[in-house]
């Protein structure tokens, strides 16, 4: 997961906010930068694997500093900020939008928290502001002085189109408050996902990272709406080369849990107690197989070893499209069977993938004649044969009654009587050493097609028997 | 789009309606030169034919068809309806009809529109085919009636589409037509009956006017516009030679569609196999293949979209990227979508000859050239199954990045994990696609998840938690064949001689471990060794006690051992099996019961003394197991008839007979009343 802060820099964010019984003073956004910090800290400690990048906007959007895990780099930067002019929102959206397309394309999920003023309300609700074009959602913090007057004007906190909500921290503003409402967002947001790992009896707990999201679509006639249980359980394994490139949702690593403890004893004893995942890991590793789990009734997922580079490699779960069909050619994932702890080789043989029923367009003969060029090209086609009859008498004969059933689906009556003609052209034009068969078969092919039974579609046209050759008849 | 029109896509149903009258006979006027040979000097060249108006429209019809069903082998149904004295429909909705071939074929018996003779009674018209259109788009599809039937909160809409091909004068006469359109939709929904047929909720109508290409028309085109809230109309005037263009360009719309221009294909000459030339090849795809192209920069976006010529929509052009060596596929996970693809110009050698590399196994990269000159890798084409699809290629980061390694985490420091077991185990469960249909009381993931359970009852991770693994010369096929559902008294017969093998061992006092510097476990004593691979021989065997058989082989190990059930283990197994058995006689397979076991009945009890009654032998003997069987056959095997009901509510009375009282519920009604 990736998250993009976006600070506003605008005037208002200038003012000064007096603490009460005391005699400090912070300007909101030395209170942003704050709550940045706080963030950041959380992240350090319980996601460290969290790429941050910062935007700061005004009237214009510019990228402070682009996705990185180095935290203590964005500490830095944000901590001189400057002012600009006035607030303005839909430039921010597509700053972020080209930042995060240009960095993760558009198969990540990518929270962002937005620190503005008071705003927000009415400036996010407005025509000109676009959804994001990646998965993802706004988070708002507001921080204003006193409660706003927009506020009771909306009666949720949720902003349109699905794009985010709002969520303000408690007043009167102080440093504390502040902190507060961004260590709730980071606990909300950033959940390691628990699992178990499930083989038979085999199992292990692991942490999914990123954390999966639940998935919505519309498809026709209803809408889908999938979560992913808490356990994924494998239901078979298939060799690599079957699922190659599948669409995948999304994918996360599968890491064995551990206990959260400082102690480096039990750490260790952990490091040297066998775990499940490790060890399909390896198998997977080494055989180049690939594990299908089920992650929800209608949710599927595969699990392979994946290395970043050659040193560190981990176990991935690749989320499928949900639906039964995900990976379309191994068929319908609910008719997949265990193969037989004996199989034989012809049984196995016979059944690889299933056979689709009915071929594509491409792959039969179909004929498409609607550009000239594509009926000349069947004609030249014949044409050729016949000069070579008649050792190609049988594709001449089959060829041409393909041209012929097509021409009467499509009444193309005139085509028949066309083609006739062409042949005794070229029955007349035949050099001297040609065999006399080949005169024989034009002929008789020409003749053939002149007959009003020849527009009959159950008639075949068959070769002419002639003394040259007992050539195969169709 | 509004969700309503997401989830009831006009384009799950659609109509054609062909003017089949004399005048679609007509001559299109576009002619296609037949000119091929040579021919003597002076002679003269073969004269041009012509398409008729029927064979164009027709023509396009069944282009558009195959495109459909090409990308869309399910869920976007099609009908042809040709209307001339009298309306006819080409096919159903019925997955059966709904190919290229089966229209083809009827098309072949309905034959060319008829010659013109002047009949008083009947006129030839397009306008029939409309009450037929009306009565087809109210008839529910599978998908409709399965939707209908789940109850879903919202109620399914019947939307589709018509596309009428006609000639009309001018524009009054469109709007007589689309009016005539409107009514025979208002009177077909009046009678709609449940649960066969739905009232149309809306419908969109394309009319194409056409005319022979040498005459001018004046019916101008109109964009959709709302005619009713159940009607949109749309015009389209175009010379019959053009309607095959127009067809594609509507379809693109309708199924939301996107065109992909391969450009750069090196093939061979024809005439001269030497020489290559480079070549374009455009296909058809679901239109969000391009999302992530057209989501990035505009400028990149900008720099591979193109105008197609002769057509008012746009093509992506992207570069053919010539496989450098086989296994240069993207990363498993990089793709992002999937989507079936069809090529434009089916005959057209360029793209037979793209199809063929495709289908021949082999799979296509196409980069994308950017703006300033860089190139990136966004679609692989790949076929499976005599299929081709386009895949959309993540050229993003990966947030994945510098992830820590398995072996720093928990368990990762673990160097004895059965890896090579777990490898033929993996083989051992391969996935493999059926030819049965599964059905409600079969479900094969169910069924998987079992037969994986089965396999791990006992599967130590490592090989030093293990022994009888680790000895695979005697334990072997004893260790695979006790996890089978079943196994023949022949693999009883196998198993116990691996037990048998291991006595043969012990008593030569041989080394099960050959001891070795490595090895963790050779201090261990070879009595201890003997010891613990005993012990858990006899867990991996009370794990995978499955059915008689397997009782069987553990019973053997009990015998070999001198050793007690003591736990009652495999009588109790057995008492189980019989119980899952009469319980629910049409379960063949009792074994995916629960493992906890039933609680014992009075029978076990009868059983149980009966037997140590009979067995003045040793109870450790296959005599004993014999004869808890046979006593168990023979008594508790259920009556051949069943009991009357007196005598099962009968009291035993001293002398040994049975007394039972009759008619007692009328004593206590009469009890009852008396009692009032």
């Amino acid at each position: 997961m990736a998250t993009v802060i976006a600070i506003d820099l605008s005037v208002s964010m200038l003012r000064d906010i007096k603490i009460k019984d005391t005699k400090e003073s912070f300007t909101l956004l030395q209170l942003a930068t704050h709550g940045v910090n706080v963030l950041l800290d959380y992240l350090a400690v319980h996601s460290r694997l969290e790429f941050v990048a910062v935007v700061t906007f005004s009237s214009t959007c510019d990228v402070l500093c682009s996705f990185t895990r180095d935290y203590d780099l964005i500490k830095a930067k944000i901590s001189q900020l400057e002012f600009r002019t006035n607030t303005c929102y839909p430039p921010v959206i597509q700053t972020i939008n080209y930042l995060v397309h240009s960095e993760w394309s558009n198969s990540v999920t990518c929270q962002v928290i937005m620190i503005t003023d008071g705003n927000c309300y009415e400036g996010l609700r407005k025509p000109d502001i676009t959804p994001f074009l990646f998965p993802g959602k706004l988070i708002v913090v507001p921080l204003e002085q006193v409660s706003s007057l927009y506020k009771n004007n909306y009666d949720s906190n949720k902003l349109p189109n699905g794009l985010g909500y709002i969520t303000s921290p408690e007043l009167p503003l102080t440093p504390s408050s502040v902190a507060k409402v961004f260590e709730k967002i980071a606990k909300e947001t950033y959940v390691p996902y628990s699992a178990v790992l499930r083989c038979g009896n085999l199992k292990s707990d692991v942490h999914l990272i990123p954390p999966p999201m639940s998935y919505t679509k519309a498809a026709d006639f209803e809408i889908i709406t999938c979560c992913i249980s808490s356990e994924l359980s494998i239901i078979g394994f298939l060799e690599s080369s079957k699922v190659e490139c599948p669409a995948t949702l999304s994918r996360h690593l599968v890491l064995p849990q551990r206990i959260l403890d400082e102690c480096s004893e039990t750490n260790e004893a952990f490091a040297k107690t066998p775990s499940f995942c490790v060890l399909l890991h390896g198998a997977l590793k080494v055989e180049n197989m690939t594990a299908v789990c089920q992650l929800s009734s209608n949710w599927y997922g595969l699990l392979v070893s994946w290395a970043d580079n050659k040193k560190k490699s981990n176990l991935m779960l690749i989320i499928l499209e949900p639906g039964t069909n995900a990976i379309p050619w191994l068929g319908d994932i609910r008719n997949l069977t265990l193969s037989p702890t004996e199989l034989s080789k012809s049984d196995a043989d016979e059944t690889q993938p299933s056979k689709t029923p009915d071929k594509r367009s491409y792959n039969q003969s179909q004929l498409v004649w609607i550009k000239e060029a594509g009926l000349q090209a069947d004609i030249q086609k014949i044409l050729r044969q016949a000069r070579k009859m008649p050792d190609k008498i049988p594709s001449f004969y089959k060829e041409l009654n393909r041209i012929r059933k097509a021409a009467i689906a499509y009444s193309f009556n005139d085509l028949l009587t066309s083609i006739a003609d062409l042949l005794e052209l070229e029955c007349s034009n035949l050099p001297g050493g040609t065999h006399p068969d080949c005169a024989l078969q034009l002929t008789h092919a020409a003749i053939e097609l002149r007959k009003p039974l020849a527009m009959d579609p159950k008639l075949t046209i068959v070769p002419m028997t002639t003394k040259y050759a007992q050539h195969d008849l169709m | 789009m509004s969700l309503m029109d997401q989830l009831f896509p006009a384009n799950h149903k659609t109509t054609f309606v062909v003017d089949h009258t004399p005048y679609f006979g007509l001559a299109s006027n576009s002619h296609i030169k037949m000119d091929f040979t040579k021919r003597p000097s002076g002679g003269i060249p073969p004269a041009p034919i012509f398409k008729s108006m029927w064979t164009c429209s027709i023509e396009a019809v069944l282009e558009y068809c195959r495109i459909v069903w090409d990308l869309f082998p399910e869920g976007k149904l099609i009908r042809v309806i040709s209307s001339d004295m009298q309306s006819r429909t080409l096919n159903n909705w019925s997955s059966s009809q709904q190919n290229v071939n089966y229209m083809l074929h009827h098309l072949s018996s309905l034959g060319p529109p008829a010659k013109l003779v002047p009949n008083p009674n009947r006129d030839y018209s397009v306008v029939y085919g409309f009450r037929t259109a009306a009565e087809a788009m109210i008839e529910c599809t599978t998908a409709q009636m399965d939707q209908a039937a789940k109850k879903n909160n919202i109620e399914v809409q019947n939307k589709c589409r018509t596309v009428i091909i006609t000639s009309a004068r001018d524009n009054p006469s469109i709007d007589n037509l689309m009016s005539m359109f409107h009514n025979e939709i208002i009177k077909s929904n009046k009678y709609v009956s449940q649960p066969n047929s739905m009232s149309i909720n809306h419908c969109h109508l394309v009319i194409i006017n056409t005319y022979p290409d040498s005459i001018t028309c004046e019916v101008t085109d109109r964009p959709p516009h709302p005619i009713s809230p159940m009607l949109d109309l749309e015009v389209h005037s175009i010379p019959a030679s053009k309607i095959g263009i127009k067809i594609s360009n509507l379809l693109l719309k309708h199924y939301n569609l996107a065109s992909t221009t391969v450009t750069g294909i090196p093939m061979k000459e024809e005439q001269n196999a030497s020489s290559s030339a480079n070549y374009d090849v455009e296909i058809y795809h679901a239109a969000t293949a391009h999302t992530t192209i057209l989501n990035a920069n505009v400028a990149d976006a900008k720099a591979v979209v193109a105008k197609k010529e002769g057509a008012d929509y746009e093509t992506i052009k992207l570069k053919w990227c010539t496989p450098r060596a086989n296994n240069n596929l993207p990363d498993i996970h990089s793709c992002t979508t999937l989507h079936r693809i069809t090529p434009v110009d089916i005959n057209s050698r360029p793209s037979a000859c793209l199809i063929t590399f495709l289908l021949n196994g082999r799979s296509v990269l196409l980069e994308m050239i950017k703006q300033g000159g860089g190139k990136s890798m966004s679609h692989v084409l790949k076929s499976y199954n005599g299929e081709i699809y386009i895949h959309t290629v993540s050229s993003g980061r990966t947030v994945l990045e510098d992830p820590p390694a398995i072996s720093e985490g928990p368990g990762g420091k673990v160097t004895q994990y059965r890896v090579a077991d777990f490898g033929t185990f993996m083989k051992l469960n391969l996935l493999q696609p059926t030819k049965r249909k599964q059905t409600e009381d079969k479900n094969y993931i169910d069924d998987a998840k079992e037969k994986l359970k089965k396999q791990t009852a006992y599967w130590p991770l490592i090989t030093s938690s293990t022994i009888i693994f680790n000895l695979k010369q005697y334990t072997e096929p004893m260790l695979s064949l006790m996890v089978k559902d079943n196994i023949s008294d022949q693999e009883v017969m196998n198993c116990k001689q691996c037990i048998y093998s291991l006595m043969a061992a012990e008593s030569k006092n041989e080394h099960l471990i050959t001891p070795s510097l490595s090895n963790p476990r050779k201090i261990m004593k070879k009595d201890d060794q003997y010891k613990s691979m005993w012990a858990e021989l006899e867990t991996f065997l009370k794990s995978n006690l499955y059915t008689e058989n397997h009782c069987k082989v553990l019973q053997c190990l009990f015998e070999c051992r001198g050793k007690l059930d003591e736990e009652k283990i495999i009588e109790k197994t057995l008492m189980r099996f019989k119980k899952s058995l009469a319980d629910r006689p049409s379960v063949i397979r009792a074994t995916t019961d629960s493992p906890m076991s039933p609680p014992l009945t009075q029978q076990t009890g009868i059983k149980h003394n009966i037997a140590h009654k009979a067995v003045a032998a040793d109870p450790n003997s296959v005599m004993y197991l014999q004869i808890v069987q046979d006593q168990d056959n023979r008594r508790v095997n259920p009556p051949s008839r069943p009991q009357f009901a007196g005598r099962l509510k009968s009291i035993q009375k001293r002398n040994g007979n049975l007394f039972a009282k009759l008619y007692q519920h009328i004593d206590d009604d009469t009890d009852a009343k008396g009692a009032k």
